[in-house]
This record gives C-alpha cells, sequence and structure tokens, in this order.
C-alpha cells in the first residue's frame, strides 16, 4: 500500500477504490479487521482524516462495517460483496470500452481481440 | 479556533503582512505555502503570540494571542538553535520540565521512532539531527496548536520521510490543529487537509485540498503555478 | 514553581562561565601579584589591595552576568520567550544564578581581601570583620541593582533593534543611558524631595573610622558624616528598592509584551 496516489485526484476516493479492490480480489476477506485508521495513513502516507473519510464511505457503501470499540471490519453480507464485485467490473469495463471507443475501436473488432486475448493469455500464463 | 481579523504587520522598511483575514479550525493539517519573504514565517509568529500585529487582532479560541499563549501553542522555529551544552536527553528533560503538557513517554517514543541518539550533545548533531529534535520537542506537547516553520528546510529525503511519517503517527488529528509551512510541496502534499497560499503579504487563497481535487482535478502544484504564474 | 526551579538550573549552566573567569582572573592575578612582591616582604598587603580591589570590582559582576547571559538568548529568543511563564520569572531565575555565582565569587576574594588587609587597617579583628561584612553586602546589593538598569537598556535594545540596525539601537541605549545616569544622579538623587523622601531612619555606623569609606563611596552622598560618626539611612535603601522594583517591573512588561522574535 505504499505506491504513491495521484495529487490531482481525491485522495478519499482513490483509496476507498485500493480497499474496494483488496476486497473484491480477497486479500481481504469477508470478516476480517481493516487496518486502524492510523496505522492505514501511516502506511499509505496520507493523512489520518483523509482515512476516516474514506472509511465513512466504504462504511456508507456497506462493504465494510464498524464495531464499537473493536475497529473496522469486511462485511460477511454475501449481497453487498457480490454487488460490489460487479461494480467494479462494469466500472473497469465501461473505462476500457471509453479508451477504446476514443480510439476509434468498433465493438466487433474490441470483441474479437478481447476473445483471442483471453483465449491466447489464457495458454501462456 | 484561530482568527485573524484584518491584521497586518510592518516592520520599519517593509510591510510583511497585509490585512489578512484568516479562520483555521481545530482537527486539520494545515499547509501553509508562498515564496521566500511572502510572510509565512510572520503568520507562524503572530499566532505564537512571538510578534505583535501592528493592525488588526490574533485570536485563539477568542483570546487575544499574547506570548504566553505558548501554554497552548507549540512552536516550532525554523531556526535550529538549542541550548548547545544540553545533551538531546537533557533538551527534552528541560523541554518537559517547561510545558505541563509536554508528554515524555511521548518523546521517548518518538525519539526510539527518529532513531535519535539520547546522548548525544546538541552542539554535534548533525543539521537532520537537529531537525528531528525538532520534531520530538513539538510534537510531544499535547496541546490545541502546533506550529511549525519550515520542518522539512535543508533536510535530505529521508530524513524528510521520517519526519513526514512521525507527523502522521503522532499528531493527534481529532484534537490538534497543525499549521505548517514548507517549499517541499510533493513530501507534505497527501497529508494536508487544507492549504494557504500567500503572496507578498497577501492571503491569495485558502483552499480544502480534497475539495480542490475534486472540482479542479488539480494538486496543490498546479494550483500554486496557477496562482504564481 | 517546578518548571522555575528548572529554568533556574538552566541558567546555572549557560552562567557557569562567567563565575569561572571570574574566579579564574583573580587566582591568576593573585599568583602574579604575590610572586613580583613577595621578595619585598609585601605580599600579604598585595594580597589584601587586590581582594579589595577585585572585590569592589564585583560590583560590576552582575551587569556582566546578565549582558553575558542575555546575550546567550539572543540567539535564541523564539526558544526562551516561547514560554507560559511570566518574563519577570524568566528574568528572576537570571539574576538568582548571577547572585548565587556572585556571592560565591565574592567570599573567595574577601578571604583574601580581609587576611592580607589585617597587615594595614587600623583597626581590631572585630571592627575589620564587620566593615568586611557590611561592604560584601553593599557591593553584593549594588551589584544587582545596578543589573536591573542594565537589564532595562538590554530589553529597550531589544526593542530598538526590530526597527533600526545593531550599531544605531546600541549607540541609542548608549546615549539614552548616559541621560538617564544624569537626570536620575546628577538632577534626581541631588534634589531636596529625593533628601526629602530617603533621610530617614538613621542607622549609626560609628564604629567605623571615615578613612574606611571606600568601599560605600559609590553612594558617598547619602553617607553622612558628621565628625567620626558615620551614619547612613534606612529610607534611601528603602526607597532605592521601591525604584529598583519598579525598573524591574518596566523590563519584565517590556519583555512580556514589546519584545518580538
Amino acid at each position: 500500500m505504499t505506491d504513491t496516489f495521484q495529487s490531482s485526484q481525491p485522495i478519499y476516493l482513490q483509496l476507498a477504490d485500493r480497499l474496494n479492490r483488496q476486497i473484491v480480489s480477497g486479500e481481504l476477506k469477508p470478516g476480517d479487521k481493516l487496518p486502524s485508521v492510523r496505522e492505514t495513513a501511516v502506511s499509505s502516507k496520507v493523512n489520518p482524516n483523509t482515512v476516516q473519510r474514506t472509511y465513512r464511505e466504504l462504511e456508507a457503501s456497506g462493504i465494510v462495517e464498524s464495531r464499537r470499540g473493536q475497529g473496522t471490519f469486511v462485511t460477511e453480507n454475501e449481497d453487498i460483496l457480490l454487488s460490489i464485485r460487479e461494480k467494479l467490473k462494469q466500472e473497469q469495463i465501461q473505462n476500457f470500452i471509453q479508451v477504446m471507443h476514443d480510439m476509434g475501436y468498433q465493438n466487433e473488432e474490441i470483441k474479437e481481440g478481447l476473445q483471442t486475448y483471453l483465449e491466447g493469455g489464457a495458454r501462456h500464463d | 479556533m484561530i482568527e485573524f481579523k484584518n491584521v497586518s504587520k510592518r516592520y520599519m522598511t517593509k510591510t510583511a503582512l497585509r490585512d489578512v483575514d484568516l479562520k483555521l479550525d481545530k482537527g486539520k493539517i494545515i499547509g501553509l505555502v508562498g515564496l521566500n519573504g511572502a510572510g509565512k514565517s510572520t503568520t507562524m509568529k503572530l499566532i505564537a503570540g512571538l510578534i505583535n500585529p501592528s493592525k488588526g487582532s490574533v485570536e485563539l479560541d477568542g483570546e487575544k494571542v499574547t506570548r504566553r499563549i505558548a501554554s497552548k501553542v507549540s512552536y516550532l522555529s525554523e531556526l535550529d538553535e538549542y541550548y548547545s551544552f544540553y545533551t538531546v536527553q537533557q533538551t527534552i528533560d528541560f523541554f518537559a520540565t517547561q510545558f505541563p503538557d509536554f508528554n515524555k513517554e511521548k518523546a521517548e517514543e518518538i525519539r526510539a521512532y527518529m532513531n535519535l541518539d539520547a546522548n548525544t550533545k546538541v552542539k554535534h548533531l548533525s543539521k537532520g539531527n537537529r531537525g528531528r529534535l525538532k520534531i520530538i520537542l513539538t510534537l510531544s506537547r499535547e496541546v490545541p496548536v502546533l506550529l511549525m516553520d519550515e520542518p522539512l528546510s535543508g533536510l535530505d529525503p529521508l530524513v524528510r520521510d521520517s519526519i513526514v511519517k512521525g507527523l502522521i503517527t503522532f499528531v493527534d488529528t481529532e484534537k490538534q490543529l497543525v499549521l505548517l509551512s514548507t517549499h517541499q510541496i510533493m513530501e507534505v502534499e497527501m497529508i494536508l487537509d487544507e492549504v494557504i497560499a500567500i503572496k507578498d503579504g497577501e492571503l491569495v487563497d485558502h483552499r480544502n485540498v480534497e475539495e480542490l481535487r475534486y472540482d479542479e482535478q488539480k494538486g496543490i502544484l498546479e494550483w500554486m503555478s496557477s496562482i504564481y504564474e | 514553581m517546578k518548571a522555575w526551579l528548572a529554568l533556574v538550573k538552566k541558567e546555572f549552566r549557560i552562567g557557569l562561565p562567567i563565575m569561572l573567569l571570574a574566579v579564574v582572573l583573580f587566582l591568576v592575578g593573585l599568583v602574579i601579584v604575590t610572586a613580583t612582591t613577595y621578595k619585598f616582604g609585601y605580599a600579604m598587603d598585595a594580597v589584601g589591595i587586590i581582594g579589595l580591589a577585585w572585590g569592589g570590582g564585583h560590583f560590576f559582576f552582575m551587569a556582566i552576568y546578565m549582558l553575558y547571559s542575555l546575550g546567550v538568548e539572543r540567539k535564541r529568543l523564539h526558544l526562551w520567550l516561547h514560554n507560559p511563564m511570566h518574563a519577570s520569572g524568566l528574568l528572576a531565575a537570571k539574576l538568582v544564578t548571577g547572585t548565587v555565582y556572585m556571592i560565591i565569587s565574592l567570599l573567595i576574594v574577601s578571604i583574601a581581601a580581609y587576611v592580607g588587609g589585617l597587615n594595614f587597617v587600623p583597626f581590631s579583628d572585630g571592627t575589620w570583620f564587620k566593615v568586611g561584612m557590611i561592604a560584601f553586602v553593599h557591593v553584593v546589593s549594588l551589584s544587582i541593582d545596578f543589573s536591573i538598569y542594565v537589564i532595562l537598556a538590554y530589553i529597550v535594545f531589544l526593542l530598538l533593534v526590530r526597527y533600526m540596525p545593531t550599531f544605531l539601537s546600541g549607540a541609542v541605549v548608549f546615549i539614552g543611558w548616559w541621560l538617564f545616569a544624569y537626570l536620575y544622579f546628577g538632577l534626581f538623587s541631588q534634589s531636596k524631595f529625593y533628601a526629602a523622601i530617603t533621610e530617614w531612619g538613621k542607622i549609626d555606623l560609628g564604629f567605623i573610622a571615615n578613612s574606611l569609606q571606600f568601599d560605600i563611596s559609590t553612594k558617598e552622598a547619602l553617607i553622612n558624616m558628621q565628625g567620626e560618626q558615620l551614619t547612613v539611612y534606612a529610607g534611601y535603601y528603602i526607597i532605592e528598592l521601591i525604584i529598583i522594583l519598579i525598573i524591574y517591573f518596566i523590563a519584565s512588561w517590556l519583555l512580556d509584551k514589546k519584545v518580538e522574535v
């Protein structure tokens, strides 16, 4: 978590994004305790107030829960985890497609390219 | 918490600060940026009560600031003159006697964290280590206001990094207000809640950093270059 | 109180060089004088004279001590003044340590002065000891008294130096100093008014012959000599004490409210 943030985007959003990914990838498992605000602040070298805000946002989205006096935990609610998983996927695809469209690729070309890449990539990895 | 009401500070030949209105809230880490001679140190010293405004007033919690505001304010000067005959430990012990809010355990913790030898005489400390000592002395006080004038200036990147980490680790962001002036924007960019730009003694802008990023997709550096060009 | 005592400890450390210097200079002087006069058989007289001279010189001890100590702080005013303590407390810590150092140094000198003086003073041992005690107390209190004026002058210097070059500030303070000295010692303390408020509470020092006024001669105008009688006024001491307290208050106030870092 020491890699840097983009200075021109809100840090609390970048940090939320990062934590969401860790949860979706399974790096943080359902029921896992998140590091304390201070620990996260130190390890990612950002203001504790910013981390506080990130945790608040994540809590509002339901992906984490704060338990009084114990800390913040990744939710064990399957529905929420699935919906976040779906949401991140949609976001990534949307970005990708946007970039491809901007460069002038057609949907057919993109689909074909993806298919070839995924099939070929699976064999080479 | 801190309020400048139409503050000017004049010296014989120059005006260091002109008609500044400023409000600073607690629980924030605030950066004060500007070119050399813009009035950063003057602003800090006014809050510390070490200089008096020529016009207007500076208040802390509604109380007019005087030199004895030192009971509520921990001030780190840009100079690093301490009593040269003391060792690091003796300097810490002396500070602990002068300020009832000085937390000696915290000082020891920060000293260990900063990796500063307790028994070295202050006069034998390198510039980097004097910078570390200043941080220990300033952050060990449990006061509402921490003022740090150029805490990173003239230090090498490793020391700057440990100081920034020290700030994140040891400042109580819920209770304490930190105002720090610096040239090293890159180092502190991620830890600032707010940023204040002054230019030629005048307050140019005062922004919430995350809002600045959100509203204008600008980092502090880009924002600064738009101000100073 | 705990904070102040810790400050006193720091002041002892800052001021130590001045005390050491005073003692070392005296001992060196003593050795030189003794060595050069020994073959003429006047060594003890010489020891007495140098003791008396150096003892009288202690009038300046506190002023030099304060200038040195304040000079040390001037380089780190942001450190010295960034303290919730009242300025009078900051200054008092310096005065107290200086006084202790002066007494230590003066005791060493006094032994030489007393022993050496036995060779030439026309008094019995008991009288000489009493005279010595009176002189001792006067040197100590006059030295403190004088140093408080010096503190005020130094603080005025610190005020001026924010607004004008160092040399000019020094010059202004120097001229102001002599102007003040003239007004105070030349006019005020010679006035009928001053006499009226100070000349009460006569204390008879008749056991001292008038030939021995040297060590209190700095205020000779106030020592009324009537034939073999030597008297001083309690009123003089009280008034001087009040004046010096006022000066001290002004100096502290300026340091608290006006001196800038």
